[in-house]
């Protein structure tokens, strides 16, 4: 697979609009996931998604390592996400971006309204509930198709060593948030067979 | 991932949350749709270099005003450009100075490409809506296309 990624950056390098388009089916999941992490306003997830694309096409002939392309792109696009809080903040839009609870989030009870089993919508909704470090951590993780502890690491510039610990804690903060006998009882079933 | 397997219960909730997160907030039509396209602002046009840039995190003493103007100079072979970029919610305001150039400049955005007049003593102008990225293309006199990297503003 690493070896395909490999493949696919030479072949779009080389023009090639379907290889190029199979780069982005295989981490625009991926960055999407990362931006979704930094509740970023509508529209400016899609822009930091977007510029870090662009800047794909751009280093198209210059990919360094391009078996390491979905760390080089998690990187880019926190990047990008970290520049749109820094110049909302420059330019005023926002009083403060880093007081991010303050910011009335309506999006997490319109998504969870979605969802038709009511033990997945609570626990999406303790998702939003949880610290932002370990929302930002388990966004990332729950991306489709699941990244690597390198693009993980990569997404949050954090250790590949502290992302297990980190998954850990954040995994049992969130059964405690959703109440783990209501919202997980079914979950998958063997797990909690004794 | 950790190679446990299914049974692990924290490997069991990830992708329970994975399979949760593709149902209510997997990447919207558009942005999918704007990443394919994004391949076709591929270039073979020469890079020019940035020697400087006021808004590099070592080259920047003074933060905080709105209005505050960017200066940023690039360089390609026997071409020089220096931008003056000023960035506000109401637009972006950019004045340049080129050598070594003719023809109109190109000035590109995500959002699509304006042809901006090169004046003869080298200064070219451009005011239009903010945008988040932006960079410009011109033509050595030897004919060469030279394009500038995407700026972040």
């Amino acid at each position: 697979m690493e070896g395909e990624v490999a493949a696919l950056v030479a072949a779009a390098a080389d023009g090639d609009q379907r290889a190029w388009d199979a780069l982005v089916g295989r981490f625009n999941g991926l960055l999407w996931s990362i931006a979704a992490g930094y509740r970023l306003q509508v529209g400016e997830d899609a822009d930091a998604v977007q510029n870090t694309w662009l800047r794909l096409v751009e280093h198209l002939d210059r990919v360094a390592d391009p078996e390491h392309l979905g760390s080089w792109l998690a990187t880019t696009v926190r990047r990008e996400c970290l520049q749109i809080l820094r110049r909302r903040r420059r330019i005023g839009y926002s009083t403060d971006t880093e007081d991010l609870d303050a910011v009335p989030d309506d999006a997490p009870d319109l998504d969870a309204a979605l969802l038709d089993d009511e033990r997945d919508a609570a626990l999406w909704r303790a998702v939003e509930r949880l610290s932002e470090r370990c929302r930002r951590l388990l966004r990332v993780l729950m991306a489709t198709p699941p990244p690597s502890y390198a693009e993980v690491s990569a997404a949050l510039d954090m250790p590949v060593g502290s992302i297990g610990p980190s998954r850990q804690r954040c995994l049992a903060a969130l059964r405690t948030l959703a109440g783990a006998d209501a919202v997980l009882g079914a979950e998958g079933g063997t797990e909690w067979a004794t | 991932m950790s190679g446990i397997g299914p049974v692990d219960p924290d490997d069991a909730l990830v992708e329970r949350l994975r399979s949760i997160a593709a149902q209510v907030d997997p990447p919207p039509a558009h942005v999918d749709e704007l990443a394919r396209a994004a391949f076709s602002t591929r270039h073979v046009d020469e890079l020019a270099r940035i020697l400087f840039d006021s808004a590099a995190e070592d080259a920047a003493p003074v933060r905080g005003a709105a209005d505050e103007a960017r200066v940023v100079t690039l360089a390609a072979e026997g071409v020089t450009a220096e931008l003056e970029l000023a960035r506000s919610p109401d637009g972006l305001r950019l004045r340049g100075y080129v050598t070594g150039a003719e023809g109109d400049i190109i000035v590109e955005s995500p959002r699509g490409r304006t042809r901006v007049a090169l004046g003869d003593d080298g200064w070219f102008a451009h005011d239009g809506p903010p945008v988040a990225l932006l960079r410009i293309a011109l033509t050595a006199r030897d004919g060469r296309r030279v394009r500038t990297p995407w700026l972040d503003l």
